[in-house]
């Protein structure tokens, strides 16, 4: 290597240490500035946390103006859970005069944050005429935007829309479907409509099985009208295994809750019960817990 | 649609609260005794004002008792057949079944939320009389308002299977009662019972304050 090339070389060293500094000190600005940004960001999300909460307690002791003070500031932000309750307080009436208006005009707020609740609130809002003239059709808009952000309570109550034909036309396969949705996440309600319509096929094939398995989910969660239904079924064991001390039971307990063709049930199926079934029935009643 | 004030619906509500819970120790009798009754809800509003004023419970919790003993103690069958009137008749089966449901969530709701606004307004009971064929008591409560003239409420009692139940509320001269009919046959009128019927799911499924996470 000559003497020129030594230097050019050495050169080249001298820059590219200067370039490497450079791109370590623009590394080390840039890293310092995101960690920042995520502290000032964590920073403001603790925050709104704890105002949410401290606006959560003053509601719990029905301190309704100062949890409309904590959460105003945070709603006007964009908070959609501040948007959502102060909204709620005004279809309730509390801390302000009930105002269905305003309340779906909150409501509205968070459900273009994508608050699913928001939207099912708006859709009730318009089945119910509060706040808004009643409109099915936009009744149907909101819980569809509710359905598909899995939303279980829109899912079912889109069915019921379907059922009737009410701001759409009527459709009994489509209602089944999101009956049905809603009924496999788990919702009483919806597990029984789903019985019956397994028992009359309507939107889906007939099946007495399916509509027995049904009727016994939301019997387990305590629906009366399934522990009624249910309860016929396992003492005639009809789609279902018999079990006739089972079955008492689930009479029993829809009978004690006023049910009152459960109570007729229960009157005229004992006759055919055994005593020893009949004692387990109440022994079973008397422990029995609804599963959710 | 008759939508009376906030303070008169809160006051609506403990009045049902209180003139609605079971009354043990009674004999059974065919009418309603005023003095029992004015006696009752005498004794009762201390009792009850008392839990709504306990800021210990959380407002949730304490709207979720009340429901609870509202869906006990509430004449709510004969309230929800007169509030629909002729349409329960041409109802089915099922939907008087779905309807007796969401009825009584729709009042037990209701009523407990805005019970749960309660915020230590005083009452006293001014007379306690019978009317009616049947023998009900009418007990005529004065509430007193931070501001403004004291609000005056009757409630219409009946003593019926060894329980006090409460059938109407009366609040300056107008029937709750009355006032709930008015709306419900205009909505059977446009949309049928199952209209009806879905109106009060709509109001029993909205959602309510978001805790948080």
């Amino acid at each position: 290597m000559t003497g020129r090339e030594r230097m050019m070389t050495g050169k080249r060293r001298v820059r590219n240490s200067i370039g490497t500094d450079k791109r370590r000190r623009y590394s080390l600005a840039l890293i310092t500035m995101v960690v920042t940004i995520i502290i000032v960001n964590l920073d403001v999300i603790a925050g709104a946390k704890a105002d949410f909460k401290t606006g959560w307690n003053a509601y719990q002791n029905g301190d309704f103006t100062s949890a409309l003070k904590i959460w105003r500031p945070l709603a006007e932000k964009g908070d959609p859970r501040a948007q959502f309750n102060i909204g709620v307080m005004f279809a309730e009436g509390k801390g302000r005069a009930q105002s269905y208006k305003r309340a779906v005009q909150w409501w509205e707020k968070a459900a273009e944050n994508g608050d699913a609740e928001a939207q099912h609130n708006i859709a009730m809002a318009y089945i119910v005429g509060n706040g808004v003239e009643q409109n099915y059709k936009q009744a149907v808009n909101w819980l569809k935007k509710a359905s598909n952000l899995g939303l279980v309570r829109s899912q079912y109550a889109l069915g019921r829309m379907y059922d009737y034909g009410f701001g759409i036309a009527r459709d009994q396969v489509e209602a089944a479907k999101y009956v049905s949705l809603a009924a496999q996440k788990g919702f009483d309600k919806a597990q029984y409509n789903l019985g019956k319509r397994y028992r009359d096929g309507k939107g889906v094939s007939r099946s007495l099985g399916l509509s027995a398995k049904w009727f016994l989910a939301a019997a387990e969660q305590g629906h009366v009208r399934a522990q009624n239904h249910i309860g016929v079924r396992l003492i005639r064991g009809d789609g279902i295994e018999k079990n006739p001390a089972k079955g008492l039971m689930y009479l029993i307990l829809a009978a004690e809750k006023g049910h009152i063709k459960a109570a007729e049930h229960k009157a005229e199926l004992s006759a055919d019960i055994s005593i020893e079934d009949k004692k387990m029935a109440e022994e079973m009643a008397t422990s029995w817990k609804p599963t959710r | 649609m008759f939508r009376p004030n906030v303070f008169i619906m809160r006051w609506v509500c403990i009045a049902i609260f209180l003139t609605s819970m079971h009354i043990v120790n009674y004999s059974a009798s065919a009418a309603t005794v005023p003095g029992e009754a004015k006696q009752y809800m005498d004794k009762l509003a201390t009792k009850t004002l008392g839990i709504l004023g306990n800021k210990d419970i959380p407002l949730t919790e304490r709207e979720q008792k009340v429901r609870t003993l509202l869906g006990e103690n509430l004449a709510i069958e004969a309230i929800g057949r007169f509030v629909v009137g002729r349409a329960w008749r041409g109802a089915s089966d099922e939907q008087k079944s779905v309807y007796r449901d969401l009825f009584e969530s729709f009042i037990t709701i209701t009523y407990a939320k805005r019970l749960g606004g309660y915020a230590g307004e005083r009452f006293t009971i001014t007379s306690s009389k019978s009317v009616g064929k049947k023998g009900d008591a009418l007990v005529t409560t004065e509430i007193q308002r931070p501001s403004g003239p004291p609000l005056k409420a009757s409630w219409r009692i009946r003593y019926s299977k060894g329980a006090f139940l409460i059938l109407d509320v009366m609040v300056e001269g107008i029937s709750m009662v009355v006032a709930q009919r008015a709306e419900f046959t205009t909505i059977i009128k446009k949309s049928g019972m199952q209209g009806l019927i879905e109106t009060l799911r709509a109001k029993a499924s909205s959602f309510g304050v978001r805790a948080p996470k």
